[in-house]
């Protein structure tokens, strides 16, 4: 029998988190996220006076019969937020003496739970070159089940191409809502201005960086032939400590690009080393998006 | 300098080897090796290029040459390298283990046999591995327990498998047995190690002990009384009633009080306080009367540290009397003759009755001759001619018995000569028949031995003892005792029981025994060899257990429950070489360098992974055991130190 994503003490865990977004959107009722938005919705939320074409169902009879004037019950409206997950699956998460991407998964599956839990919809849009095909999770928590088999299955396969994915992604779907790209942002080109185009489009970025310990800093030493996970290209080099400095000093610049991408478009950059326990992350590092 | 382990062709070979491995594992540790990485950005600003023409060359020699100095240093302490002048040889060396009774006394700590195993094992320990040892078990036999061995473990096995043994320690022929074994056996004689507690029983005055004797001593030498003896015989007069005599010493230096209590069947049998002086030994006798099997058990209190000798068991037989029937028609004239045995019950029939007289053991048909005949064994007086189980040749008067045949059973002890007999039968003897008395016309008494057709003795008399001259004679009873005896002739033994120790035995026969009759058998029907010499009568048990000894009319039953203790303790000389050390000179004049060097070994490994070793993740090719093994202390620190990024 395959050893669960994630265990059923760790689920209970999660029980208690919502995921939050940032902005407002244009979106259908459901859900328990509150908007701004007035409209029909179940919790009033002000009175207006009546205007021609106003549904007479909402005329606040009672303040008509002791003021004679009609006014308006406005309600609040609790959009349906669509919230996307974006799950990299090339070929660079599979290094690491922990692999990223089984990390990236139990995180998935640790998301997916909290929007079941809480009613909402989570799609999942594994990619590497390209976009893959969704898979909505959504219908309460008793559906965990199969969206865990769905994660389980996912493997990895060719290089990551984010121009070729946010175009699809932006094609795919127009309706704006809250972004997860959970990955490493690890791609020949770089990943800045495709997830500028996305939140140039509206959604909200939530980037969640994952890394390894040899990613941020090798630890060999010596002549190296090095070959690239995705591409296969080989690069022969020696590598003592000054020069692993060099390259730390790189990586951070990188995660830098990146968090500063994510909040000069109002999202969220969370970054993670795959050493860390998964719990310590959802309830570090990973509180924001709960709004905890 | 040398080393001990191995040969220095075997040293080179496994140091040549193993630098060579270590060289390798190096060059390859160190070469250039493939890695599969996420990405190449960050990596072309570390940049450099490889100098390819140098792709093997030895990068951080100081790090390989400290290796390589480690690893001299821990293969000369496996080697076990030595400062001084090498042992030419081996030697040979007689361990002599103390297995006497003596060994079971309980010390404060365990017994002295255990204090003794502890000695030993610590001497062999302290052994060089190429010197050969065997374990010599001694207490009254000398008894080795291995050959001669550089298997340490075989030895350490016999040593601990050692356990007190029932005689005493014979020092002498033990060390006399381990010098034989060593001149005859031993490739480079070594030491004779003695390991115990030095009470012997034999003689040690002029006794000069090797000078390559090796003491290895028990540290306390408790008190001790024991029983020396138990003793049992019948009394002569009354034959239920049996006389003991029990012996206790007090082998201790202090004066001592004991109770002294005997049992029969679990029944209080006699009792007596005895007060014992050092070194002294004092006898309790005692009678109990008894016809009954059982045992006899003889205890002294209060027990003390060597318990063994607190208690002697003696089985004790049943009194079976002589049932004899006298057919006759004047009972008078024999009931003095067979009242005067204790042994014997008579029954005195008619000679109508006389059928009667089946069961008895011993029937006497005084001038009868029924049919049929009695099974039991038959002494004739005066039988009908025309009857008579020997044929009749004449008839006798006023004749004079010239000559008594004193060498049969029967004739033992009739000397009385002149004897006139107012009328007697004269028989012809037959095949078989042996003529115990004749007068000049032939013999007047017969004996019959018993035959595969009879089983049962005969005795003829052609004349009424109680009826001639001889009725005043002291013969008589005498002819008659020599016949009861000689028809039954266990049922007339004279039994002595004893319970003593393991070990030589001395019994005191008569002089002119015949060595003939003489069996001792030990309880599983095995008979003992011994010797008959001036009057006494010597074997050897090694083993406790029952022998009987039949000599004669005489039985002697020995019950060897009792331990020998040695009444004598061996003061060694001064010179005598004492405590578990080393005894090979050769290897003593050299000082061990191997704990130094082992040291010296680890300290090198340390400083090269401090100066090179930590610079060297434990992440590479196998990636799982070097982390484990360096506890991967980099890896966590690191991640201790990280500050997590995110964004808010």
């Amino acid at each position: 029998m395959a050893q669960p994503l994630v265990d059923r003490a760790f689920l209970e865990k999660l029980e208690r988190l919502t995921i939050h977004w940032q902005k407002s959107f244009h979106g259908l009722v459901g859900g328990v996220n509150t908007s701004r938005f007035a409209g029909g919705g179940q919790e009033f939320l002000d009175h207006r006076h009546f205007h021609h074409g106003d549904d007479l169902r909402a005329v606040n009879w009672r303040a008509y019969l002791r003021l004679e004037k009609l006014f308006l019950k406005m309600f609040q409206i609790e959009p349906r937020v669509p919230v996307r997950m974006l799950l990299d699956c090339s070929q660079s998460m599979s290094t690491g003496v922990s692999s990223k991407f089984d990390y990236a998964r139990k995180l998935a599956a640790a998301m997916a739970y909290v929007g079941l839990v809480r009613l909402d919809t989570i799609s999942i849009h594994p990619f590497s070159e390209t976009l893959g095909d969704r898979y909505l999770c959504s219908g309460g928590r008793h559906r965990f089940g199969p969206a865990a088999d769905y994660l389980g299955q996912l493997s990895l396969q060719g290089s990551t191409d984010y121009f070729q994915v946010a175009r699809q992604f932006i094609g795919r779907y127009t309706q704006r809502g809250l972004l997860i790209v959970i990955s490493d942002f690890l791609s020949e080109a770089d990943c800045d201005k495709p997830l500028q185009y996305l939140a140039d489009f509206g959604h909200e970025l939530l980037l969640i960086h994952l890394w390894a310990e040899e990613d941020q800093s090798p630890p060999w030493e010596g002549e190296l032939e090095l070959v690239d996970a995705e591409t296969g290209a080989r690069l022969e080099l020696e590598f003592d400590a000054e020069a692993r400095e060099r390259y730390r000093e790189r990586f951070e610049a990188f995660s830098r690009a990146l968090q500063r991408t994510a909040l000069r478009n109002g999202g969220r950059y969370t970054g993670c080393a795959t050493s860390m326990p998964l719990e310590e992350v959802i309830f570090g590092p990973l509180a924001p998006v709960w709004g905890m | 300098m040398f080393l001990v382990n191995l040969s220095l062709g075997e040293f080179l070979a496994l140091f040549g080897a193993v630098s060579g491995a270590m060289v390798a594992l190096y060059l390859l540790d160190r070469s250039r090796r493939r890695q599969v990485v996420a990405t190449l950005r960050f990596w072309t600003a570390a940049e450099h290029p490889v100098e390819s023409r140098r792709r093997r060359r030895i990068r951080q020699w100081p790090s390989l040459l400290l290796q390589i100095l480690a690893l001299v240093c821990l293969l000369l302490a496996v080697a076990q390298l030595r400062w001084g002048s090498p042992d030419t040889s081996s030697r040979d060396h007689v361990l002599v283990l103390d297995t006497s009774s003596w060994m079971a006394a309980r010390v404060a700590q365990g017994t002295l046999l255990d204090q003794a195993r502890t000695g030993a094992l610590a001497w062999l320990r302290s052994l060089p591995s190429g010197d050969r040892v065997l374990v010599l078990y001694a207490d009254a036999l000398a008894t080795p327990a291995t050959a001669f061995a550089d298997d340490r473990k075989a030895a350490r096995e016999a040593v601990i498998r050692a356990h007190a043994g029932p005689s005493a320690l014979r020092l002498r022929d033990a060390v006399e047995a381990a010098q034989r074994i060593l001149k005859l056996h031993a490739r480079r004689p070594g030491e004779i190690v003695l390991a115990g507690a030095s009470r012997i029983s034999d003689d040690p005055e002029g006794w000069a002990p090797p000078a390559n004797l090796r003491l290895l001593a028990v540290r306390g030498d408790p008190d001790n009384v024991g029983l020396r003896r138990l003793a049992l015989r019948r009394s002569p007069v009354e034959p239920d009633l049996w006389q003991i005599f029990v012996s206790v010493r007090n082998y201790g230096s202090q004066p001592r009080t004991i109770d002294l209590g005997l049992q029969f069947g679990g029944a209080p049998a006699g009792a007596r306080r005895l007060r014992l002086a050092p070194g002294a030994e004092q006898e309790g006798a005692f009678e109990y009367r008894t016809r009954a099997a059982g045992w006899m058990e003889a205890r002294i209190r209060p027990g003390d540290a060597f318990t063994a000798d607190d208690r002697a068991v003696v089985e004790v037989p049943e009194r079976k009397p002589v049932t004899v029937a006298v057919c006759s028609a004047e009972p008078e004239l024999l009931r003095p003759l067979l009242a005067a045995n204790p042994l014997i019950e008579a029954t005195f029939l008619p000679p109508a009755r006389c059928a009667e007289a089946g069961a008895a053991a011993i029937v006497i048909l005084d001038r009868v001759a029924p049919q049929p005949l009695p099974q039991g064994h038959l002494v004739w007086i005066e039988p009908p001619s025309d009857r008579s189980p020997a044929r009749v040749r004449a008839r006798a008067a006023d004749a004079r018995i010239e000559r008594w045949r004193t060498g049969h059973a029967l004739g033992a002890g009739l000397r009385a000569q002149d004897l006139r007999l107012e009328s007697a039968m004269v028989f012809e003897a037959a095949a078989g028949d042996v003529a115990i008395a004749e007068t000049a016309q032939g013999a007047v008494i017969l004996a019959r031995p018993a035959t595969s057709s009879r089983p049962a003795r005969q005795v003829i008399f052609g004349f009424h003892p109680m009826r001639t001259a001889l009725r005043y004679e002291l013969t008589t009873p005498l002819l008659f005792a020599n016949v009861m005896r000689w028809a039954m002739a266990e049922s007339f033994r004279r039994y002595e029981l004893q319970a003593a120790g393991v070990g030589a035995i001395t019994v005191p026969v008569e002089p002119d025994l015949d060595t003939a009759s003489v069996r001792v058998q030990a309880e599983d029907g095995r008979e003992l060899p011994f010797t008959v010499q001036e009057g006494q009568l010597r074997f050897y048990a090694g083993a406790p257990g029952r022998v009987q000894v039949t000599a004669g009319d005489r039985a002697y039953a020995y019950s060897l429950t009792l331990p020998e203790v040695a009444g004598t303790r061996w003061e060694p000389p001064d010179g005598i070489r004492k405590g578990a050390r080393a005894a090979s000179t050769g290897v003593a004049s050299a000082s061990d360098l191997w704990q130094a060097l082992a040291v010296l070994g680890g300290l090198l490994l340390l400083i090269e992974w401090f100066l090179f070793g930590r610079a060297r993740d434990g992440v590479r090719r196998v990636p799982a055991l070097p982390r484990l093994l360096r506890l991967d202390l980099r890896g966590r620190f690191r991640r201790m130190q990280r500050p997590v990024r995110r964004a808010s």
